[in-house]
């Protein structure tokens, strides 16, 4: 405020009429008013930073504080530029009202009068304070320039009674005084007037280069106007004349008020525009405190009501994170701080029912660990036994299909969950299941066994299958489990060993007779051919040679049986099985040059192997091709070899007649034979020796004929045997 | 908080310097016809170092009217005996002459106060004999020549400048705040060696 005042005083100094008291409140005003102005705008411009800060920062209670604000704004901002309008209007409209051409005509006129009047008043004096003058002048004055006493006095009382006269008839002059003063003194003096001592003049004012001087005194009746005149001779200034004449105080006043009325109009007049602008600086500057006023309370009241808000939602959100280790603090009794005292109970609330239910959810989580771990467990069971076990609830939907199900049926158990048990059966199964549902339904223990042999991706597989019905503690039926194993394998191996134990004992009891018989043939030959004649001779050596034949082929056929009975363990040696087959078909290709060996000879890696077994079995396979291409024309067989999945694939391709697919299902069983003469015993040999390398031996058809026999063989090495057999 | 006296005294400094701006600006913005300090002219006599000068276009239409409305107006001639320097001038003295006028619109009389040594009052009713009186400095008696010194340069300037409006109306200085009345010449000088 004192700076203010400082600057004021330093570029507007003050000196008007105005007291300093006056000034000071003035400018005290004035200062109050920028003082708060900058102030205010400061904590506007300061609150709006802040909104924009938290509109950038995205700070909760924003948007409703700026719209708060903003409605503040407008209903402080208008109503106040309304009033400021009007305002302004007002003042204007009265202020070119103030300044009519009508008023200032007539203060004009009214100077005009006035002025006239006051010189008509000064002439008149002039003329008569002329004629004094001169007359004195020419009779009065002597030639060495002195006043004739005598001769003024008459010459001014003749002149003044016939003036007086005059004025007092007619009224339009009035003489008050005479006085006829020198340089040093005063030798005439007279005044009509009640005083005794005339005002005095300074004749050291006068200017020679006027004629006359008006000279105004005020006194105690009014103003008494002089005119003075210098009375000359030869140039040469004696004296001076003074006529004077009362202007009474009534009309001196009259005067006054009509100069103070067109001055006053006139300053006003000049200072219309300053005026103006001053009204309109202190109804701007009202107009803005009130604006910025209302703007501040708005921030205020918008930060009171959106404080509360912006710390309900802040508590929210740390609620909403799960903490509830805090208290709000409020003041005040409003609704919004009785919002804020609920929102705390109900924070209390929260942290005591979050207390219980995170009890409760350690036991349940205890609870659902526990089970968890039990189903784990019964799925890993599930999953690891070799028993396939498939689960149908009571609407017959597949619910779960072990990794041993999905082996033995060859079946996806993805694909299968959720699918009604009908319809991926088919139409004998259904058949089947029906009457096993039936069964199970008429059990009394809700339990059947069934073997049943299906096949599975051309594959005849035989299961033994348990039906149980899953019952709850109601005795309700929740569905059905099904657990199942595959026989195939193990009826496979019981009845290649009983035939081995057939094989075996027919090798026993056919081969001990077989030397003897042979033995017995060959003497009777020796010892018959010269003692018969030649007719019996011949049946003699047509019988027994017939024998000595028969006898070799159950020789054979006994030593194939020996062989297939005494299948001893392969010795396995790193071999190449290339070189191996390199060899069986060179043999070949010379022992049969009728038929074309096609040779597709891809690299395979070295591998631990019997190479006499499965020479033997090449050989085998060979020999059948070359039976089933015996009477076929641009007979071909094809060899392969080949690396897939790490295996060792081999192939042996025909294009002769081929097989059934009945005779498919039954090629690698022992005495089954499609050929003249032949004992059935070769391919079981063949599966036997691939079974006992690890690998496994198919049979397909070959396009566009002929069968094609598939060996896969697993790279084996000593540390895969090791670890196989650990 | 440091921040906000900071930003506050920004704003406070900027509404000062608005201030000035109108202030000075008022002052400055006159067309060519504006008033001008001539023939300023250093006389010396047995005692004095003597100025003289003379103002054109000193009663600008503005100070008519003012007259014309009864208003006082006061002259200011602020003079000033320096010693010319590099950067700035070393002062020796300093004078005002004051010179005051009122018109009384009744008598159509202007009344001319001098206030030099003495207090003179002079009355005339012709606007010309006013205007010698007023924007005529005739051997104003500056300095006396005792402290001059012989063979050194010396600078004298002048400035004219009216006062604020003087009026009986209310609110006078909120009027003068606004009021575009008033004028002040810039500096003229001249340099001579004594």
């Amino acid at each position: 405020m004192i700076s203010l005042y400082l600057i004021e005083y330093f570029f507007f100094p003050a000196r008007s009429t105005l007291s300093f008291i006056g000034n000071l409140i003035i400018f005290g005003i004035i200062n109050f008013n920028i003082l708060l102005v900058i102030l205010i705008g400061f904590l506007i411009i300061r609150n709006i930073s802040k909104i924009l800060f938290e509109d950038r920062q995205e700070i909760l209670g924003r948007k409703l504080r700026t719209k708060l604000s903003i409605a503040f704004i407008f209903m402080s901002f208008i109503p106040t530029v309304l009033l400021f309008w009007v305002s302004y209007q007002f003042i204007e409209t009265s202020m070119t009202r103030w300044f009519d051409i009508r008023i200032s005509n007539a203060l004009n006129n009214a100077l005009l009068i006035g002025q006239t009047f006051y010189q008509e008043k000064i002439n008149k004096l002039q003329d008569i304070n002329r004629d004094l003058a001169l007359q004195i002048t020419i009779k009065c004055i002597s030639s060495d320039q002195t006043f004739d006493n005598e001769c003024v006095e008459k010459t001014i009382e003749n002149n003044l009674s016939k003036s007086l006269n005059v004025t007092l008839v007619n009224n339009d002059a009035n003489i008050n005084s005479l006085e006829i003063f020198t340089k040093n003194n005063t030798f005439f003096k007279k005044t009509w007037l009640p005083i005794t001592q005339l005002p005095g003049i300074d004749i050291t004012a006068f200017n020679k280069k006027q004629e006359i001087w008006i000279y105004t005194d005020q006194i105690e009746m009014g103003t008494l106007i002089r005119v003075i005149r210098p009375i000359t001779k030869d140039n040469e200034i004696i004296a001076f004349l003074a006529v004077g004449s009362l202007m009474p105080q009534e009309t001196g006043h009259m005067l006054d008020i009509i100069k103070v009325g067109y001055e006053s109009y006139n300053q006003f007049l000049s200072f219309q525009k300053p005026l103006m602008l001053s009204i309109l600086t202190a109804l701007g500057l009202i107009a803005i405190l009130i604006i910025f006023i209302a703007v501040w309370f708005a921030l205020r009241i918008s930060k009171t009501i959106t404080e509360p808000v912006k710390m309900l939602s802040e508590a929210t959100q740390r609620i909403a994170q799960g903490d509830l280790n805090f208290t709000l603090s409020t003041h005040g009794r409003d609704e919004l701080h009785s919002l804020v005292n609920a929102f705390n109970i109900m924070t209390q609330d929260l942290k005591e029912a979050r207390r219980r239910a995170e009890i409760a959810s350690m036991q349940l989580q205890k609870n659902y660990i526990e089970t968890e771990e039990r189903k784990n467990y019964i799925e890993t069971v599930l999953q690891n036994i070799t028993a396939g076990v498939i689960s149908l609830d009571r609407y017959g939907i597949i619910t779960t299909m072990n990794k041993a199900a999905e082996l033995i049926l060859g079946k996806n158990a993805q694909d299968m969950i959720g699918k009604h048990y009908q319809t991926i059966l088919t139409t004998e199964q259904k058949e089947e299941f029906e009457y096993i549902r039936n069964e199970l339904l008429s059990s009394e223990n809700g339990h059947v066994i069934k073997t049943i042999k299906i096949i599975v991706n051309d594959k005849l597989i035989s299961l033994l299958i348990n039906f149980n019905i899953l019952r709850d503690k109601n005795n309700r039926s929740q569905g059905v489990v099904i657990v199942f194993d595959d026989l195939t394998e193990i009826e496979r191996i019981e009845r290649q060993a009983a035939w081995r134990e057939v094989a075996r004992m027919i090798a026993h009891e056919i081969k001990n007779p077989l030397t003897p018989i042979k033995l017995s043939a060959q003497r009777l030959q020796k010892r018959c051919k010269d003692k018969l004649d030649d007719e019996t001779n011949n049946i003699l050596m047509l019988c027994t040679n017939t024998i000595i034949n028969q006898v070799e082929s159950l020789k054979k056929l006994v030593t194939d049986f020996s062989t297939f009975a005494k299948m001893p363990a392969p010795k396995l040696t790193y071999s190449n099985l290339l070189n191996l087959i390199d060899e069986i078909l060179l043999m070949y290709r010379e022992a049969h040059p009728e038929i074309e060996f096609k040779y597709i000879r891809n690299n395979i890696p070295m591998t631990l192997l019997d190479s006499e077994q499965i020479k033997r079995a090449i050989i085998n396979l060979l020999d059948n091709a070359i039976t089933a291409v015996a009477e076929v024309k641009n007979s071909i067989i094809e060899i392969g070899t080949n690396v897939k999945n790490d295996k060792i694939i081999l192939w042996i391709a025909d294009n002769g007649i081929g097989i059934t697919n009945e005779d498919k299902k039954h090629i690698f069983e022992p005495y089954f034979s499609k050929k003249k003469g032949g004992t059935g015993l070769g391919l079981s040999i063949v599966n036997s020796i691939i079974i006992e390398h690890q690998g496994k031996i198919e049979v397909e058809d070959n396009k566009p004929n002929g069968i094609k026999f598939i060996i896969e063989l697993p790279i084996l090495t000593e540390e895969t045997i090791m670890t196989n057999n650990s | 908080m440091k921040k906000a006296s900071a930003l506050a005294w920004w704003i406070f400094s900027l509404c000062i310097f608005i201030i000035f701006c109108i202030v000075d600006l008022t002052s400055y913005a006159r067309a060519d016809d504006s008033p001008s300090i001539t023939n300023l002219s250093i006389e010396k006599n047995a005692k004095y170092l003597l100025v003289s000068c003379t103002v054109k276009n000193g009663f600008t239409s503005d100070i008519i009217n003012a007259l014309k409305s009864g208003i006082v107006v006061k002259f200011n001639y602020d003079l000033e005996l320096t010693i010319p320097g590099f950067i700035k001038d070393q002062s020796i003295l300093s004078k005002t002459i004051n010179k005051t006028i009122m018109l009384d619109t009744i008598k159509n009389e202007y009344r001319i106060t001098l206030t030099q040594e003495n207090t003179r009052i002079i009355t005339t009713t012709d606007i010309n004999d006013a205007n010698d009186i007023i924007f005529n400095i005739n051997q104003y008696p500056l300095a006396p020549i005792t402290i001059l010194e012989k063979n050194k340069t010396y600078k004298v300037r002048i400035k004219l400048s009216t006062d604020k409006i003087i009026t009986d109306l209310p609110l006078n200085t909120i009027l003068n705040t606004f009021s575009t009345f008033g004028y002040k010449t810039k500096w003229y000088e001249t340099n001579f060696q004594y």
